[in-house]
């Protein structure tokens, strides 16, 4: 029997379409049929320049912004070879740490909506609203920022900023115990989600699957660690590894843990930079008519979903030649075809879920 | 399946819903976080919303000089001016300005390089109504004369009040300066990882990729110190850090050349490096 | 019926039968309608948040304001839809919500009829949901609906068996059938309850609770209707009151569910012997009995609000692996402490009721540790 989860559904993430073929309750396969969100993003950054993409670049996945801010705002220093002062680059990492709980939030809340339980979505989310106060009263919106800058941030943190924020994660540890005594550790979402889907380690790597998804499969790879970026190797933070102690290496309760796990360390990050923030200015002098010199550049940041690429090609004039951004969610849709034959149709909405994706970022 | 797992099965069932049950039940005797707007709140939300929050936009058309600053920033071409200088009393008389809302997308890269705060967010976000015209805020009824900023305080008082409001806004945003510390642990920016090895067709550029930085190092400092239009401190990068004590206006906008001038000097150069690294632009289409 | 004694029957008849519309009209549809508000209430608040509270004084009329809404909705029918198949299937599911209340006891004397094979009859119609949902999944010709027809009939058909199961313990203990005769043989003080009664009675009520949760397709078992890839289950083709007549019988179940655990182990209406007149006691008692279902009720939302769902093959492996064996050794459990007490054991029924109350007790001090913890206010917005 052929079924259609149609784009409008309440649990893919996003805009997404589902051709099932199923037996009864089992699957054969699902076909993800992506696009219905793309607004030819990489092609408008040719149009307005330098400067005026870092909205846009918001807009890529308008749920952890800051790293596509950085992965843009970083893309165009080294093009043009410009360095951003030591306090900048803290801002930025302390703004980029602060999204990946606030994406972390809603992944693991999104996950429970999706397997029935509508209380840790909203628990979930309410925490994600105090870290978007946070964050409004620093760039001024809540989501989509435009925080970063070429050459730095555009707002140094306000005065009473660094003692809300350090306050807000001693409330946050034992909010995220109890969110796991509520739902991780509870046997219906243990059952629902051990043993499904798991992904080894080489499957993981051929397919492309990057961030907590290859994490989870056994993979110790973190931007962060392995291509140190900004000031991260200042830092010291662990990155959680899946081991297959709820059910198999690489199963859908693995990647969950592993972004329960991540806000953890995000929280640790956090707190080491916020006690030790050097002082100086945050923005190094750039040009309002931005022109790198000809050339091309990669940069890679890891976001919330993975490691994000930036590929930015300039041919030396205020305009962009080319801009590629490649995304985890992208290849994670590749992977869902693969896995879907022999799950049950119920298991098809805990694995878009454990795989985090977002459907801004797979079509741009 | 054993006896010993499935009584264990059973066991950590009773315990979680146990634990889970606590916990929503403990939520049930705490106050709910909601805000009741718009009616059972007891202070406006707009009034409650940070300093920098992002808001419709809002221009003080009395302290606005007409330098096109926005205009030129606005990603999406939200906002329409048109000006003319008076070619006997050198002003500059502003006929235009519309912003639409329906299109601005709230980045505030347009208040970023406004030298007196005229143009800047509010704390407005209530801004649905029945027509699509009313979207289009037109600031200018008639032709008015844009501000001439002065040297030292402003003599007026309503100007300098509105002055004083928009340069507090202007002063929210960072500063640019250069970290002063020489031996920063700041990783040099141009000494990436490799691309990674599958990105063959890329060879053929790599020995072009060195020259071109080195020109455009060679070429640097020229259009730094010519095109810069954002208001800065000219002084020396050691003053940078106390840029938080704004400086009069008149300081600010010194090195603020009209933007006629700064145009042209922008033509120029843009002509110069184009002509030196065009070549390399149309190659990367096969790629 | 005609003869000497016609007008006597006449009224009789009469009585009954305006009895019946009060008992549907003044307490099983209201409640089903009320219970939509308290739910919501009662979950938004699990929830951290507020509630429906704007439609009359905290939102009180919000039951009839959704209700009014259905009823002036369009009804549509599918055109590829078995039309006769289509408008009957509510009818059937309504059927099983109203005929279990004529045993409803809601006191001594307020019983439309006592019959003697009471809970027999009521879990014989509440087993009629099963035609109703079937027949509405499969006339509406959707290939969802189907899915969702059919393993709600598959839940509810499998969890028959446990709840049966789980009768059976009482049933053996006092011998039996009628409701009436059941809350006799219980008396009001708690550790005279058939819960406290022995261990197996204990686990026999704690299955029977589940599976009537099972059986109404509450969460966690709610698969066919809440499920992300079904809008509404086998009641995706239903609109306006027809849609109302399933989501009224299964919040009415509930209470229909909650009224057999409170007659056959939380003790029904009893309450303790008091020099009143007549009336009085049984208002008392048939509020106790309405505290008591809609503390169960309450319990059964609570949980609606906690649980995550469970898979439809997890559900069968729950019911039968699990369940089923369980409820049979409880049955046989039971039997072997009748044959050796015939009367109850009173050391027993203590130290059960002990239990009871350090469960209650662990469970409130896990509430206080909680809330304890994770202080929440000290970081709410200004305008909340």
């Amino acid at each position: 029997m052929t079924l259609n989860m149609g784009p409008q559904h309440p649990s893919t993430h996003g805009v997404l379409r589902f051709v099932i073929k199923a037996d009864g309750e089992v699957m054969r396969e699902a076909i993800p049929d992506v696009g219905y969100l793309h607004r030819s993003i990489e092609k408008i950054a040719e149009k307005v320049g330098y400067h005026g993409f870092m909205p846009y670049t918001d807009r890529v996945d308008y749920v952890c912004a800051m790293f596509t801010n950085q992965g843009w705002a970083m893309a165009c220093e080294k093009l043009a070879a410009i360095e951003v002062p030591r306090r900048g680059e803290y801002c930025r990492l302390i703004a980029a740490e602060f999204n990946r709980l606030a994406s972390h939030l809603l992944t693991v809340g999104l996950m429970g909506m999706d397997i029935g339980a509508m209380t840790p979505f909203l628990h979930a989310l309410r925490e994600r609203e105090m870290i978007n106060d946070l964050i409004e009263e620093l760039c001024g919106a809540r989501l989509t920022f435009n925080y970063m800058r070429i050459g730095g941030v555009a707002w140094d943190l306000p005065p009473g900023w660094r003692e809300k924020a350090l306050a807000y994660l001693d409330h946050l540890d034992p909010i995220l115990d109890e969110f796991n005594a509520l739902f991780s550790y509870n046997k219906i979402c243990v059952q629902r989600l051990a043993n499904v889907a798991a992904i080894s380690a080489k499957e993981a790597i051929d397919y492309n699957l990057v961030g907590p998804n290859l994490r989870a499969s056994g993979v110790k790879w973190d931007v962060r660690k392995d291509i140190p970026y900004s000031v991260y190797s200042d830092f010291d933070f662990e990155i959680p590894i899946g081991s297959g102690e709820w059910g198999t290496i690489g199963d859908a309760m693995d990647r969950y843990m592993m972004r329960i796990r991540e806000m953890v360390q995000s929280s640790r990050i956090l707190r080491q930079a916020l006690t030790r923030m050097p002082e100086g200015p945050v923005l190094a002098k750039v040009v309002r008519n931005f022109r790198p010199p000809a050339g091309e550049c990669q940069i890679r940041v890891e976001s919330a979903r993975g490691d994000q690429g930036w590929y930015v090609v300039s041919d030396g004039s205020s305009y962009p030649w080319r801009v590629r951004v490649r995304t985890g969610s992208f290849a994670a849709m590749g992977i869902i075809q693969k896995l879907s034959k022999g799950l049950m149709i119920a298991d098809l909405v805990v694995l878009i879920a454990s795989l985090d994706v977002i459907a801004p970022e797979i079509d741009r | 399946m054993g006896a010993a797992v499935y009584f264990q099965h059973i066991k950590e069932a009773l315990a979680t819903i146990f634990d889970g049950m606590a916990v929503t039940a403990s939520h049930m005797i705490r106050k709910p976080y909601t805000i009741q707007y718009p009616d059972r709140i007891p202070v406006r939300v707009q009034d409650t919303l940070p300093f920098r929050y992002r808001g419709i936009l809002d221009v003080d058309l009395e302290i606005c000089t007409g330098c096109l600053a926005c205009d030129r920033a606005c990603p999406i071409d939200c906002i329409a001016m048109a000006i003319e200088k008076n070619a006997q009393t050198r002003e500059i008389i502003i006929s235009q300005f519309d912003i639409d809302i329906a299109k601005c997308m709230y980045c505030g890269l347009c208040s970023e390089p406004c030298p007196t705060g005229a143009i800047h967010h509010t704390t407005e976000f209530e801004g649905a109504d029945y027509s699509l015209e009313s979207l289009i805020r037109r600031f200018i009824a008639e032709p008015v004369v844009a501000y001439k900023p002065k040297k030292g305080p402003e003599p007026e008082p309503d100007l300098a009040r509105l002055l004083e409001r928009g340069m507090k806004y202007v002063d929210e945003w960072a500063q640019p300066g250069a970290d002063k510390a020489p031996a920063s642990a700041a990783k040099p920016a141009p000494a990436p990882k490799p691309a990674t090895p599958a990105r063959t067709p890329a060879t053929t550029r790599t020995p072009a990729k060195p020259a071109a930085v080195a020109a455009a190092k060679a070429t640097d400092p020229a259009p730094v110190t010519e095109k810069r239009e954002v208001a800065e401190n000219t002084a020396d990068a050691a003053s940078a850090e106390t840029a938080i004590n704004s400086p009069a206006v008149g300081e600010r906008n010194a090195s603020n050349a009209p933007p006629s001038a700064a145009k042209e000097d922008a033509g120029k150069n843009g002509e110069e490096s184009n002509e030196g690294t065009a070549p390399s632009g149309p190659k990367n289409s096969p790629s | 019926m005609f003869g000497a004694n016609a007008s006597h029957e006449w009224a009789v008849a009469t009585a009954i039968v305006v009895a019946c519309v009060l008992v549907l009209f003044v307490i099983a549809v209201p409640f089903a309608s009320i219970v939509t508000w308290v739910e919501r209430r009662v979950w938004a608040r699990i929830q951290s948040r507020v509630g429906p509270n704007r439609v009359g004084p905290n939102g009180f009329l919000q039951w009839l304001a959704d209700g009014i809404k259905h009823v002036c909705k369009e009804d549509v029918i599918p055109d590829e839809a078995d039309a006769p198949l289509f408008k009957f299937a509510p009818y059937l599911v309504v059927l099983a919500f109203i005929l279990p209340w004529a045993v409803m006891p809601f006191s001594s004397e307020l019983i439309l009829a006592d019959l003697n094979i009471g809970i027999l009859y009521m879990t014989a119609i509440t087993a009629l949901t099963v035609v109703g949902v079937l027949m509405a999944g499969w006339s509406s010709n959707n290939k969802w609906s189907l899915i969702g027809g059919i393993r709600s009939a598959a839940q509810i058909i499998s969890y028959e068996i446990p709840a049966g199961l789980s009768i059976f313990p009482v049933v053996l203990m006092t011998g039996t059938l009628s409701m009436q005769g059941l809350i006799r043989a219980q008396a009001w003080e708690p550790y005279h309850w058939f819960i406290f009664a022995n261990p197996f009675c204990f686990a026999a009520a704690i299955i029977l609770f589940v599976s009537s949760l099972a059986e109404n397709n509450r969460t966690p078992f709610d698969l066919p209707e809440a499920e992300s890839e079904l809008v509404a289950g086998f009641a995706t083709e239903y609109s306006s009151m027809r849609y109302l007549f399933f989501f009224m019988a299964e919040w009415g179940n509930m209470f229909i569910a909650a009224a057999i655990i409170v007659t056959l182990y939380l003790g029904g209406w009893q309450v303790p012997h008091l020099g009143f007149n007549l009336a009085v006691i049984n208002l008392l008692q048939f509020i106790s009995f309405l505290v008591k279902v809609l503390v169960l009720v309450f319990v059964s939302m609570w949980i609606r609000g906690t649980l995550p769902r469970v898979r439809i093959d997890q559900m069968m492996s729950i019911c039968w692996k699990y369940f089923v064996p369980l409820g049979f050794i409880n049955m046989i459990g039971t039997a072997i402490w009748v044959a050796f007490f015939p009367h109850g054991n009173r050391l027993m029924a203590m130290v059960m009721f002990a239990l009871g109350i350090a469960i209650v007790a662990a469970f409130g001090w896990r509430v206080a540790y909680f809330t304890r913890r994770s202080r929440m206010e000290l970081y709410f917005h200004p305008t909340i």
